[in-house]
Order: C-alpha cells, then sequence, then structure tokens
C-alpha cells in the first residue's frame, strides 16, 4: 500500500484552489502574521479606559466596530504583561474566533453548553454577552486544559459558568440547553497565520471526522426542541466541515442563516466536494478565509432542532 | 436546586460572610443578594454563583472563587476583588505608577500618616485593582502570587 507523503503547507493547501476565489491572496496572507486583538470586560471596566491604556503605551489600534470594545492592536503590543489583563479587565482573542459567539448570539436567561471549551475564549464571549443573566456550562476532555479553562474564567471573574471535565459524548443533561456551542478538535489548518504548520499528509482531517460527527449528534440530541447548536472549526477541510454537517442533517434538524456583522467577507458553504454533493442548505454555512478580513480560518455552520428526538 | 454535587454544597455561613465583606469594604450588601456562595467539601474554597445548578457533569469548577482558607481565617481572593473591587468604599488604598515596582518586589511602600484603615485593605491603581495589600509597621505590601508578579514585571 502507498503511504501518502507528508506535506508542506503549500503543497496541502492547494486541493483547495478551486474553493477560494484569490488564491494567491489566501497564500500572501497565509504568510503574514496575526492582527492582535483584545476585548473589553464590559463586566469590569469601559472601552474608554482601555483606549486610555493604549494610548498610554503608544499602541496603534484601531475598532472592532461589531464587538462592543474590541480593539485590532500593534502586534508588537504585550497585553498579558498589563494590569488590565491580568486583573481580567481585557482579554486577548483571534477575531475570527468571535464568530461562532456572533452566530450563538446569546440571550440573557440562556442555558448555554460549550462542549470543547478550552482555554475558554468563546465561553468568555458568550458569559460576556449573557451580562450573566443565564448559566454557561464550559466543558472539556482534559485535566490540563480545564485548569486554563478555570484560569481564564476566574481572571476574568465570570460568575454565571460552571466548568465541567467530561468526554463531551457522556454529557447526559438533556433538555436544558437553550444552545450549545461545539468548538470541535480539528486540524487546525486555518492556524497557519499563528502556529507552525506541522507537515501532515492527506489523510490527517479524515482522523478527526468521527469525532466531530460524535460530538455534533450529541449536541443535537441534548438541546431544547426549539434550541440551537454551533459548529465550528479552525480548519478548511470539508471532509471536517461540510462532510460532517451534511452527516447530522435530518428532517427535523435544519441549518440557519449566520447573522455575521454586514461587512464581514465570509464564503458560503460548499455544496459539493470531490466526488461528494451535500444537501443544498449547506450554503447557509459559513467559510472564513484569512484573506477576505485579514484573520485565521474558519468554518461555521448554526442547526435548529425543530423536534426532540 | 443542586443535583449530584457531591463536592459542592451551599455555603452556610454565606450572611456572615457577605456582613464582613460589608463590613470590611463598606460595600453595599445589596451587592451580593442575587447570588449564592457554594464550597467544596474541604471547605477551603468559597465561590459564588448567580442562579441554581442542575447538572450532573463532573463539576470541577463553580462560578466565581471568593474566599480562600476557612472563613474567618482566611482571605478575599484576588479574583473577587477584580471583580467587585471597584464597589469597595473602605480599605481602599489608591497607589501612584511609581509604587508598583517596589509593591511587585515585595517591598513595603510608606503609608501617609493619618491613614485609618485597617485589616486587609484593596490596592488600586486609577480605575485600576492591583490586588489585596496588608498593612504592617506603617507600609503597605501587596499580596499577589509570584507568577502574577512576574507577568507584570514582564520577566
Amino acid at each position: 500500500m502507498n503511504k501518502q507523503p507528508y506535506l508542506d503547507y503549500e503543497e496541502y493547501v492547494e486541493k483547495y484552489r478551486s474553493i477560494i476565489d484569490d488564491f494567491d491572496l489566501f497564500l500572501d496572507y497565509s504568510r503574514k502574521p496575526l492582527p492582535k486583538i483584545i476585548w473589553t470586560n464590559l463586566l469590569k471596566t469601559y472601552p474608554e479606559f482601555i483606549v486610555n491604556l493604549l494610548h498610554h503605551a503608544a499602541v496603534n489600534f484601531e475598532r472592532i466596530d461589531w464587538w462592543e470594545g474590541a480593539f485590532k492592536v500593534a502586534s508588537d503590543f504585550k497585553p498579558g504583561n498589563t494590569i488590565e489583563y491580568l486583573s481580567g479587565q481585557i482579554h486577548v482573542q483571534e477575531e475570527v474566533s468571535m464568530l461562532p459567539v456572533v452566530a450563538m448570539n446569546p440571550q440573557k436567561g440562556d442555558t448555554i453548553l460549550d462542549m470543547c471549551a478550552a482555554p475558554g475564549n468563546k465561553t468568555a464571549g458568550i458569559c460576556l454577552k449573557m451580562a450573566e443573566e443565564g448559566l454557561v456550562v464550559a466543558n472539556d476532555i482534559k485535566s490540563s486544559r480545564v485548569a486554563l479553562l478555570q484560569n481564564n474564567l476566574s481572571r476574568l471573574g465570570f460568575i454565571n459558568v460552571v466548568v465541567t471535565q467530561s468526554d463531551g459524548m457522556q454529557i447526559r443533561d438533556e433538555d436544558i440547553f437553550d444552545k450549545i456551542l461545539v468548538d470541535a478538535p480539528c486540524s487546525a489548518e486555518g492556524n497557519i497565520r499563528k502556529s507552525q504548520w506541522s507537515r501532515r499528509n492527506d489523510s490527517h482531517s479524515l482522523s478527526f471526522q468521527p469525532i466531530q460527527i460524535k460530538l455534533l449528534n450529541r449536541a443535537l440530541k441534548l438541546v431544547k426542541k426549539g434550541g440551537e447548536v454551533i459548529y465550528s472549526t479552525c480548519t478548511y477541510s470539508p471532509d471536517e466541515n461540510e462532510v460532517v454537517v451534511n452527516a447530522v442533517l435530518q428532517e427535523n434538524i435544519v441549518l440557519q442563516p449566520l447573522d455575521f456583522p454586514d461587512h464581514f467577507c465570509y464564503s458560503k458553504g460548499l455544496t459539493s466536494w470531490q466526488n461528494t454533493t451535500f444537501h443544498e442548505s449547506l450554503q447557509k454555512c459559513g467559510r472564513i478565509w484569512p484573506h477576505q478580513n485579514d484573520t485565521g480560518g474558519f468554518f461555521v455552520a448554526k442547526f435548529k432542532k425543530l423536534l426532540s428526538f | 436546586m443542586l443535583q449530584n454535587l457531591k463536592n459542592y454544597y451551599l455555603f452556610d455561613r454565606a450572611e456572615e460572610l457577605v456582613t464582613y465583606i460589608s463590613t470590611q469594604y463598606g460595600w453595599d450588601e445589596k451587592l451580593l443578594n442575587c447570588y449564592n456562595f457554594y464550597t467544596i467539601n474541604s471547605g477551603k474554597i468559597i465561590f459564588l454563583l448567580k442562579g441554581n445548578l442542575n447538572i450532573t457533569g463532573n463539576i470541577t469548577q463553580i462560578g466565581l472563587p471568593v474566599y480562600k482558607g476557612e472563613f474567618p481565617r482566611g482571605y478575599l481572593s484576588n479574583t473577587f476583588l477584580y471583580r467587585f473591587g471597584p464597589y469597595a468604599t473602605k480599605n481602599v488604598i489608591e497607589i501612584s505608577e511609581e509604587d508598583i515596582q517596589p509593591l511587585l518586589n515585595r517591598e513595603g511602600i510608606i503609608i501617609r500618616d493619618n491613614y485609618s484603615g485597617s485589616g486587609p485593605q484593596i490596592v488600586k491603581i486609577g480605575h485600576r485593582i492591583l490586588g489585596r495589600g496588608w498593612i504592617r509597621n506603617g507600609q503597605l505590601y501587596l499580596d499577589a502570587s509570584k507568577i502574577w508578579r512576574q507577568n507584570l514585571l514582564g520577566l
């Protein structure tokens, strides 16, 4: 049997040429360092105080208009060494990974599960948007990652959150959650701008697919009737995105449009890949490529559960 | 209602704790009215949570750690002070930028002669809470972990 060769990044992503609108620009952006984003913890302070910090530290910044109190800052700024960071007044998060929270649109009073929560960036965003009206359960499977999750949530000072350590597939609390986020373990192809590429072969993505489908199915089982599930990955591979989404669709599990910010560019989900055709509604999913908004790469899908099963 | 929380239970001295916090820092007691206090079997950490828990998972932490050590011999956590410190009206010491470095190096800074505060202090600089402080022999010391101090010193 022929073993597949291990590929460098540019060789590896060549297979995506046909689904990327400007492949050369995509490669250009994939080589650039990722802009740094900080957001204000509105439960502790005001955006204007953070603006003062940035002015005082002579840091160039621009506001992110779709997330109150978020700023894109100069990449040499080290917020981790500031009192504001260490006392939880600000948080550092990649811009594109804030989108699942936007898609979820947490409401005051919701009960929400973040199934694969560590290190807690999206959980934090969810807690912030709920303004502490409701409950967030932040779960992860690994104890080392749970410790990181707890540290981040404590530093930020969120009160309406419970941390659990479980295999997501073993969570048994059915019909409690209004919304569930499955930010699934993935091959992280979209992280090339912030972490070194580890050479891999074409079958790498397939190794994540079974667990992704299981976690997503579990979330759809757990969520209340009428509830919503957000599925996200930081990878490009359709094997980990559209194939997974397509596998769980049923008559009473439907995809919903993504309410991304108006001027945030993204591509529709694919309705076919290689020799496979997917349900037409997969166009409602969102693929974010690095060159579209100067971010990392991401995939987001939003499901609604019409009936219990 | 609590279910399957074998390690966590409602803290039965919550009223005393709230009174202590209010007395020490001049907080309005109503500020903490809408929260529940939980503790773990060891009784060494007290957590704050809003609303009820009705989940069955393997819970490792609930809400915000508020108090470390057995009440009343322990102390309020810095995480709690970062969140609620701005509401304090007494036992708050405002320092200047020049004071930060010695405090992080575990040196005391001299506080003004007529300062009337006593017991654990909240150390703040402008709108930022630096953490829990102690007065000893007319000097203020900061009580912060080594890692926290090193991060702030950029080490």
